[in-house]
């Protein structure tokens, strides 16, 4: 048993609890998500940071509950959505949710849009979708609208995809996910497929977006920076598990963290120092087919002991807003 | 795709108006046929052959005598004939009253003109030999002439080179107008002729020899073998002509369905080449190895189902002229051993040509095991028409295996492999002693009665000492039919007279 | 875009020409002599020779095609050398038949394999699934003719619903329709479920899908639209083998199309059929292509006519 997070239930817009996602592949069984913890409140900036393969994008498509349909399976645990208990919840209970009080945007815009459809009819489906009251007229003004504001012309909203650059096809994805105002957007490496110019201006698009809807946001990135820039608090993800939690100073002013977290922050380009090679992580990710029975980082951690590999540790309170699941940070023990 | 289908439908309306279709009635009759008619005029420039002669010829036009199943000669349009004692002048006297499908009365200047016309052409060549001219006499009297006296004359003159046309109507629509629309003075009349699906016609009320029973005739062409069968015992048709022997024998006779058979008018034989590159070149000893290797009675029954009768000289026993106490070489494997051992045979490929995908193509694959059997490297090469043709006329052969038909019925179409004058089948098929041959052949066309059959044994007994062809059997026509239909009857020229017709 | 399409017939010209020169050629060169085929055994060297000359067979082959060609141009077609009958004419009597059997076994494939093969790939590796696939494997190794004699047995002879041959009314085309429409049945059930079984892992469908767009709608709107280009092509392709793969079925069958015709007219050397045949097949495929490539383009936008 470890710290529950002791948060007011109404005030969080999204509680995930000890989720369990695997997949049933013909090869192996991937365990994606083991025991992963998350809460959300109304408003809140979130960036989730960790390497590919760590099951950030499976906890995104567990909360929209769009994982593929035979492979992928949730075995224990909880996701909370403004009270709505989202695995158990009805398909057309979860069709009034998504695009409507929950967005996705994905990492690739180039092939994020159908090829054979107006950009404009994309965007115009939503509203088709979930506001069928509105007149045609009104929801083709609400499309120009939200297409001004990604900052591209109306005019332009009856060519296609294909006519477009990848940032703008990205704005589009952007306008298509924030046109009903939805309480929560799930970004899952909206720039990582941009170039940097792009990704700039995608994020501060992003950003005035949830400012002006109040919309709640997970990024997940696996870029620090990014999370930087945008986000107020962060949870870094390992193994299917969130190792780390806090605030970006909590995380970000490198006193205590994680050793993953360290890695990670170690393996930044130092743009002054002069080193003959990048730092990087010791080993590879761990196997998500074959996971160790102790602390899955166990094998690439410098600080590993006996313990480490025998048993997982749980998520360590360091202050109100930090919380480390690392042995060394047990109460009462003296990590620098 | 709404489009599509109510365009299809409307393609379908279409044909079905443009074709109509086909109602079964106690007063008509529908035929099926593997193959179907193109040419309705007998003396086209072109020639026509036996398909167009065996349903819409025969019934289109008459002769002036006709040929029965039995092969007698009965008076048709000529209500009898004499020939002179030289054999030289054949007189024929007109039956009265005749009339052409257009009402037109059959005059003496027809006959001449149709025969005159038939005559030059290349199958009235084939068939009218010795022809020299037809002459009128008076309005009921014709004379023919011959350059040289001939037995089986008569019979050419009750061929399809002997049909008689309308020489007013040709002489208003020239060839291709009769084409169109043919003019004759037999029992039936042509309607309509859809290429590739069905021929109609219709009886000719005023027919000199009555009227016909069934009133319309719909020919229909099926050209796939299985699909024949079915369409008979379905009832889609009522008759079949020619069925494989072997589609005749799986015959459901619970559905009403019966089948008949008798002699045909052709044989199948496998003549050797003696041509230079050849096994058979130069080398007596290996083609007589190749005549006694043949088991005939194997043959018979395995591609003809016991259904054929054995011969073993390149005639037909029905054909006039036939001769008596021939050389018989019988089926003897040992002598063939022996004679493959005395012979110059060292193991060269023996191609025995065939044409692919008939009963000929399964005789050769019998004949192909038995010569292997002794010892010889037989194979088979089994093309299509054409190529079965050119390479038969070229002479590029070991063995050729085909079924010969006599239109004549007359032992002169054995001769048909032996000629010494310009010959397409022959010119680069020549054997040394087919010089001899064919003389004697063309003193046997001059010859009568028994002197004429004794020139035959003679001629004959030369192809078996030189072992120049291996005859197998006499062929076997079929019908198939709706065992309510009567009058029917297996001709030995295939041919199929509706005019006997009729239902119970 | 009208540009496009009158470039397409111009190159079909060109493609005509050379299909035709080609088979003439072929022809040319094949075994058997016309004349002495039209004239049987019996003729004479001086009647072969002469009917040669007539018909044009003594010129070299070049100057034969060209003289073909050109009385083509002017509409003249010729007439058949085995049987007389205009070619022209001919062909355009038999062709309805070819095309409403071609046309309605396309139909009956479309019509059952599309449907069949959108569902196979929903629910991929369900018995629906997997019954498709065994159907599509059957319905392809089954060769026409067997499948042809089969269904007449059936419903010719035992049940007598159906007419075993021939051509007049709509009944006399079910099975026939039936026997060519089950290869292409095969094929475009496993061209569809292909298709929108790569296109349903295409990440514009997670987008649909996130977008809170029913399953239903996420085939049907998104799904459908885009798995459609390839099956396209080949219903294209198909439809313009259903008029030369016909040959067969119009013989078990007994229909008079342009099929048994060109066959026919092959085995006799009848040169003037034979290309008058090829000549219209060759125009008639040609422009199902391009109209399926003017189709294609309609369905997706990212086709663009060059210019």
């Amino acid at each position: 048993m470890g710290n529950k997070m002791q948060k007011p239930a109404n005030e969080n817009l999204l509680e995930i609890r000890n989720l369990h996602v695997r997949y049933n592949t013909d090869e192996a069984v991937v365990h994606a998500l083991n025991g992963f913890d998350l809460t959300l409140k109304r408003g809140e900036t979130l960036g989730i940071v960790g390497e590919t393969g760590a099951g950030k994008t499976t906890m995104a498509l567990s909360i929209m509950r769009l994982l593929p349909k035979r492979i992928g399976e949730v075995t224990a645990g909880s996701i909370i959505y403004d009270g709505i208990d989202i695995l158990k919840a009805s398909a057309n209970a979860m069709l009034k949710l998504r695009g409507k009080r929950i967005s996705m945007i994905f990492q690739d815009p180039m092939t994020s849009l159908n090829p054979v459809q107006t950009v404009g009819s994309q965007i115009y489906e939503v509203l088709e979708l979930h506001y069928p009251e509105m007149t045609r007229e009104e929801k083709h003004r609400r499309v120009d609208e939200m297409l001004e504001l990604v900052g591209i012309p109306p005019a332009r909203k009856d060519e296609y995809p294909h006519q477009f650059s990848g940032g703008m096809k990205q704005r589009i994805v952007i306008a298509m996910a924030l046109i009903s105002k939805p309480e929560l957007l799930l970004a899952d490496e909206p720039t990582t497929a941009l170039d940097v110019t792009i990704q700039a201006q995608i994020l501060e698009l992003v950003r005035e977006l949830k400012r002006q809807f109040n919309t709640a946001m997970i990024l997940i990135t696996h870029d620090l920076g990014v999370v930087n820039e945008v986000c107020e608090n962060v949870a870094i993800v390992y193994g299917g598990e969130v190792i780390e939690r806090g605030t970006i100073e909590d995380v970000y002013v490198r006193e205590k963290n994680h050793p993953y977290t360290e890695g990670l922050f170690g393996a930044i380009p130092d743009l002054v120092t002069d080193l003959p090679r990048l730092k990087s992580i010791p080993g590879y990710m761990v196997d998500p087919t074959n996971l160790p029975e102790g602390c899955k980082f166990a094998d690439r951690c410098g600080f590993c002991t006996e313990r480490c590999r025998r048993e997982n540790p749980i998520l360590h309170r360091l202050s109100d807003t930090h919380f480390i699941k690392c042995h060394l940070f047990e109460e009462g023990s003296n990590h620098e | 795709m709404k489009k599509i289908v109510s365009l299809s439908l409307a393609i379908c309306l279409l044909m079905l108006a443009a074709t109509g279709i086909v109602l079964a009635g106690k007063d008509t009759l529908t035929i099926g046929t593997g193959v179907e008619a193109t040419k309705f005029f007998p003396i086209n420039p072109t020639g026509t052959n036996n398909n167009d002669y065996a349903i819409a010829l025969t019934n289109l036009y008459d002769t002036l005598v006709k040929l029965n199943a039995k092969g007698e000669i009965e008076p048709a349009l000529a209500t009898s004939y004499s020939v002179s004692a030289d054999g030289l002048c054949y007189t024929f006297t007109l039956r009265e009253g005749v009339k052409f499908h257009d009402g037109s009365l059959m005059t003496a200047d027809d006959v001449v003109f149709s025969l005159n016309k038939s005559a030059p052409l290349a199958s009235g060549k084939a068939l009218l030999i010795n022809f020299d001219r037809a002459e009128k006499v008076d309005a009921k009297t014709v004379k023919v002439y011959l350059t040289a006296p001939y037995s089986g004359f008569i019979n050419g003159i009750a061929s399809r080179v002997g049909m008689i046309v309308s020489k007013k109507h040709y002489d208003k629509v020239g060839d291709a107008g009769y084409e169109a629309k043919p003019i004759g003075t037999g029992p039936y009349k042509l309607v309509s002729v859809v290429n590739g699906d069905t021929l109609t016609l219709e009886a000719f009320d005023q027919y000199w020899g009555g009227a016909p029973a069934i009133k319309k005739v719909y020919v229909k062409l099926i050209p796939d073998t299985a699909t024949q069968i079915i369409a008979l015992e379905n009832g889609d048709i009522d008759l079949l002509m020619s069925p494989p022997i072997s589609s005749c024998l799986m015959l459901d006779t619970r559905k009403g369905v019966k089948w008949v058979y008798g002699p045909s008018a052709g044989r199948v034989t496998m003549h050797l080449s003696t041509n230079k590159g050849t096994p058979g070149h130069d080398d007596l000893n290996f083609r007589r190895a190749v005549q006694s290797a043949v088991n005939k009675q194997d043959i018979i029954i395995g591609a003809m189902e016991g259904y054929a009768t054995q011969i073993d000289i390149d005639m037909c026993p029905t054909y006039s002229g036939h001769p008596e106490g021939y050389k018989v070489v019988g089926y003897d494997v040992k002598k063939a051993k022996e004679y493959l051992a005395a012979s110059k045979y060292k193991g060269e490929e023996f191609q025995i040509l065939v044409q692919s995908g008939t009963i000929y193509e399964m005789v050769a694959q019998i004949v192909q095991a038995q010569l292997m059997e002794i010892g010889i490297n037989c194979t088979v090469n089994a093309v299509d028409s054409a190529t079965f043709t050119d390479l038969w006329y070229a002479g590029k052969f070991g063995a050729m295996i085909r079924n010969t038909n006599s239109s004549l019925l007359d032992a002169d179409g054995f001769l048909n492999f032996y000629m010494a004058t310009d010959y397409a089948p022959t010119n680069n098929n020549q054997h040394p002693r087919t010089k001899e041959i064919y003389d004697i052949g063309l003193e046997a066309r001059k010859a009568q009665g028994e002197a004429r059959k004794e020139l035959y044994r003679k001629a004959v007994d030369i192809v078996t000492d030189e072992a120049y062809a291996v005859p197998i059997f006499a062929s076997t026509n079929t019908l198939a039919y709706n065992s309510n239909l009567q009058g029917v009857e297996v001709h030995p020229l295939g041919t199929l007279h509706l005019l006997k017709l009729s239902w119970k | 875009m009208f540009k496009y399409v009158i470039k397409r017939l111009l190159l079909l010209i060109f493609v005509v020409i050379g299909i035709t020169l080609f088979i003439y050629l072929i022809l040319s060169a094949a075994p058997g002599d016309p004349a002495q085929l039209i004239l049987g055994m019996d003729a004479t060297a001086e009647d072969i020779a002469a009917l040669r000359a007539q018909l044009g067979l003594d010129k070299p082959v070049l100057i034969q095609y060209i003289n073909y060609i050109g009385k083509v141009l002017k509409g003249d077609f010729g007439t058949s050398w085995l049987s007389g009958y205009n070619v022209y004419q001919e062909f355009l009597r038999r062709l309805p038949n070819t095309i409403a059997l071609g046309t309605l076994a396309m139909m009956f494939a479309v019509l059952l394999g599309i449907p069949l093969g959108i569902v196979a790939a929903i629910r991929q590796n369900s018995i629906v699934d997997y019954l498709s696939l065994a159907l599509a494997v059957i319905l392809f190794s089954l060769p026409a003719f067997w499948f042809g004699l089969i269904s007449q047995l059936f419903f010719c002879l035992r049940l007598g619903w159906l007419p075993a041959s021939g051509v007049g009314t709509f009944k006399h085309f079910i099975l026939p329709a039936l026997t060519l429409g089950a290869n292409v049945l095969a094929s475009q059930l496993r061209m569809t479920r292909t298709s929108m079984l790569d296109v349903i892992k295409q990440d514009y469908i997670r987008t649909a899908r996130a977008k809170g767009a029913s399953e239903r709608r996420v085939v049907l709107k998104h799904a459908l639209r885009n798995s459609m280009l390839p099956v396209v092509t080949q219903v294209g392709i198909s439809y313009a083998s259903c008029m030369g793969g016909s040959v067969v079925t119009e013989s078990v069958f007994s229909i008079p199309g342009i099929g048994s015709l060109l066959i026919n007219a092959v085995k006799s050397r009848d040169i003037p059929v034979v290309m008058g045949t090829i000549i219209f097949v060759a125009v008639f495929v040609g422009i199902i292509n391009l109209l399926v490539d003017l189709l294609y383009a309609y369905i997706d936008p990212r086709v663009k006519f060059a210019e």
